[in-house]
């Protein structure tokens, strides 16, 4: 009985990891959607209604109309009595048309779904959730660790073997690559000191499986990085597929990329 | 589950499971580590499709969406020719993929209807077509002769959203008309819509207008004009056109500029041959001295914080630029290259102060960081004079003469960049722009 008792435990354990493994991916992929994929604001109908009703403060759109900025009077203007003798002023121009003005938010018609296109990728950042799917995948990757050397690319130690790794020179073609496709933010301020990371997984094609996902996220919040983020993911997702060496797949199936903009601009 | 494993405690479970996970020492997904130092500096290609609505409206609008868009620098408008999908509604999802292949990265669809009460509603969505999501979509009521107003505002959002940068297309530039000939020039002051629209004139010209400065807060303008001969600050209201001469002083005023809280004028007061710099709060009309040196200071501008105040000075020789506190003291001199340095102004974004800087005699327009490091010019010439910052500190407007007898200044605009230069048009010379605050 105890044995049959241990042998049922470790059907169970099995059967479990594999259920979790197979069945929670996909569906931590969908759920990933909602929270990790920040780095373009998707505006739901719930946002859009309230934006709606923020923006349509009757307060706000009256005092526009009664503030209208080109709204001049023919009358003659009148001069301070005690200063001296003014240049001259010509009449106003023409009466310029009521700014009669209010900014909404669009309505909540479409009622369509925004989705990310590509399933995301594990930031690093996430707090670790009771079981770790990516652990255990990781498990189950027979691709050896990683980690990076003082040249910015990776090398591992136990792992691929030299002829697996990238050479300088293959790196070098990715970053071509990449160069044609970015285009760092030239005047924006203090542009030098956004630098974006991004994480994300290839298919043997060279094709986005997975992300990018901004890693630092944590600065999504200033409308500059916002912005220099966003660049960098259409950049990515336009520069696809990458030309990378098949046989060595296992070292760039997954890429962490920094855009760091200080050598072009001047850090 | 646990019906099937009555030996197995839940508990029990979990335990092994997370013990299972603890002893093994498995990283986060390995990743090849690569930095990306070089990218292509290129505007972002952009499609704005004609608005929907009725007659004409719906295509100037996005012509002057367009333009706006194009003249920033910052991004390429694809030609309308190449559109695949030409009838989208606003409230369609666009087929993204005929976009990609006309290599757009934006997309912007809009929509403009005349309300029944006469009011016309312009509505538009901007789309990221490689991310495939909505980036913003808004809505305005205007009147229908103010749409030009709408097309700078929906500009302004577009600029806004993907640069993340303020807008500064719903702005107006004051100028120095000029006409005659260069011996006896008629300068009057003028305004324009920033993209060189909706012309008028602000004076009659009977007497000189110069050195025109926006309020950062509200339509008004502080320039100097002549009384008696003698240069004097005058404010000007845009809206009303109401005048007045700003304090009573024996010598003559000039260099005015706005305080940023827009209460206060700040200027040069010249007084047997020296000039100092002083304020003057434009309620109480308390004036005060914040430099006392033999030399001529002038040409002051406050940080758009109001904590510091950056003037030109030949105090040390050579004219020069210099940063002090905002009450005058702890004077620093900020400019240490070759030639003269004048007509500093501070970025309304605070991290530069442009100039103008005279070298081997020729006039160049540059930037340097508020320390005085980093010194880049963006435009030179012949006579380059007078920079101006857009709103948001991504522009500087200036003025260029020319060298001939027949020749006279025309206005032009560069980025922080210096990469993209672009004349200002004007009915006929102008000189001296000043720009005004986001009009909202």
């Amino acid at each position: 009985m105890p044995l049959s008792s241990n042998l049922l435990a470790s059907i169970f354990l099995h059967v479990s990891l594999a259920l979790l493994v197979g069945l929670w991916s996909p569906m931590l992929n969908d759920a990933r959607l909602n929270d990790q994929s920040l780095p373009i604001e998707i505006i739901t109908i719930d946002q859009f209604t309230k934006l709606v009703e923020e923006a349509t403060m009757p307060d706000e759109a009256d005092e526009r109309q009664e503030a209208p900025a080109f709204e001049r009077t023919n009358a003659p203007s009148a001069v301070q009595p005690d200063t001296m003798p003014l240049p001259d002023a010509a009449p106003p121009p023409d009466k310029a048309p009521t700014p009669e003005l209010t900014q909404e938010a669009v309505p909540e018609e479409p009622r369509f779904r925004v989705a990310s296109p590509v399933p995301l990728a594990r930031p690093q950042v996430k707090p670790k959730p009771l079981l770790d799917i990516g652990r255990v995948q990781a498990l189950l990757n027979k691709t050896p660790d990683q980690e990076v050397s003082d040249s910015g690319v990776s090398k591992s130690e136990a792992g691929p073997s030299a002829a697996e790794r990238l050479t300088l020179s293959e790196v070098d073609a990715f970053r071509a690559q990449m160069r044609r496709c970015w285009s760092p933010p030239a005047g924006a301020k203090q542009a030098e000191n956004l630098i974006v990371q991004v994480r994300l997984s290839l298919t043997p094609g060279g094709a986005i499986s997975a992300g990018p996902v901004v890693v630092n996220r944590a600065l999504l919040g200033d409308p500059f990085f916002r912005a220099a983020a966003e660049s960098v993911l259409r950049a990515i997702r336009r520069c696809q597929p990458f030309t990378m060496p098949t046989e060595k797949y296992a070292s760039w199936r997954n890429i962490e990329l920094t855009f760091d903009p200080r050598k072009m601009l001047g850090g | 589950m646990n019906a099937y494993h009555p030996s197995i405690s839940p508990r029990r479970g979990l335990a092994v499971l997370a013990m299972m996970f603890c002893l093994l020492p498995i990283p986060a997904l390995a990743a090849l580590k690569i930095d990306i130092t070089q990218g292509n500096v290129e505007p972002l290609p952009i499609a704005v499709l004609d608005f929907d609505g009725e007659g004409s409206v719906g295509q100037d609008l996005a012509t002057v969406i367009v333009a706006d868009l194009e003249r920033s620098g910052l991004f390429r408008p694809v030609d309308r020719d190449a559109f695949i999908e030409r009838n989208i509604g606003v409230n369609v999802r666009p087929r993204f993929s005929d976009w990609r292949v006309i290599n757009a990265l934006a997309l912007v669809t809009g929509r403009a209807v005349q309300h029944s009460d006469g009011r016309l509603l312009v509505e538009f969505r901007l789309w990221d077509v490689v991310a495939e999501e909505q980036m913003a979509g808004l809505q305005f009521f205007t009147t229908p002769e103010n749409w030009r107003r709408i097309a700078h505002l929906v500009a302004d959002a577009i600029y806004e959203r993907l640069t993340g940068e303020t807008g500064y297309f719903d702005t107006r530039l004051v100028y120095v008309s000029e006409s005659g000939p260069k011996n006896n020039r008629v300068k009057k002051l003028a305004i324009m819509d920033q993209d060189g629209f909706a012309q008028s004139e602000l004076t009659r010209g009977n007497a000189l207008a110069l050195t025109p400065r926006f309020s950062p807060t509200a339509q008004e303008i502080t320039y100097l004009s002549f009384y008696r001969n003698k240069p004097r600050v005058y404010l000007l209201n845009i809206e009303t056109g109401q005048q007045e001469v700003v304090g009573d002083f024996p010598g003559m005023t000039f260099a005015p500029r706005f305080s940023p809280d827009g209460q206060k004028i700040i200027m040069s007061l010249e007084r047997n041959g020296n000039s100092n710099i002083y304020t003057m709060d434009l309620r109480t009309r308390e004036t005060r001295r914040l430099t006392s040196s033999l030399a001529i200071d002038t040409a002051p501008c406050y940080a758009p914080d109001g904590s510091r105040i950056v003037f030109e000075s030949d105090r040390m020789g050579s004219q020069q630029l210099y940063v002090m506190e905002a009450d005058g003291s702890n004077v620093q001199r900020i400019s240490y290259g070759e030639g003269r340095y004048a007509t500093p102004v501070w970025s309304p974004r605070g991290d530069l102060i442009a100039f103008t800087k005279t070298l081997n005699g020729r006039f160049l327009i540059g930037v340097m960081r508020t320390d005085g490091s980093g010194e880049r010019i963006l435009t030179e010439g012949y006579h380059n004079e007078g920079p101006a910052w857009s709103p948001n500190g991504r522009v500087i407007a200036f003025f260029r003469e020319g060298r001939g007898e027949n020749q006279g200044p025309t206005l032009w605009t560069v980025d922080v960049t210096g990469y993209n230069e672009r004349p200002l048009s004007t009915p006929g010379w102008a000189s001296d722009p000043a720009w005004s605050p986001l009009i909202r």
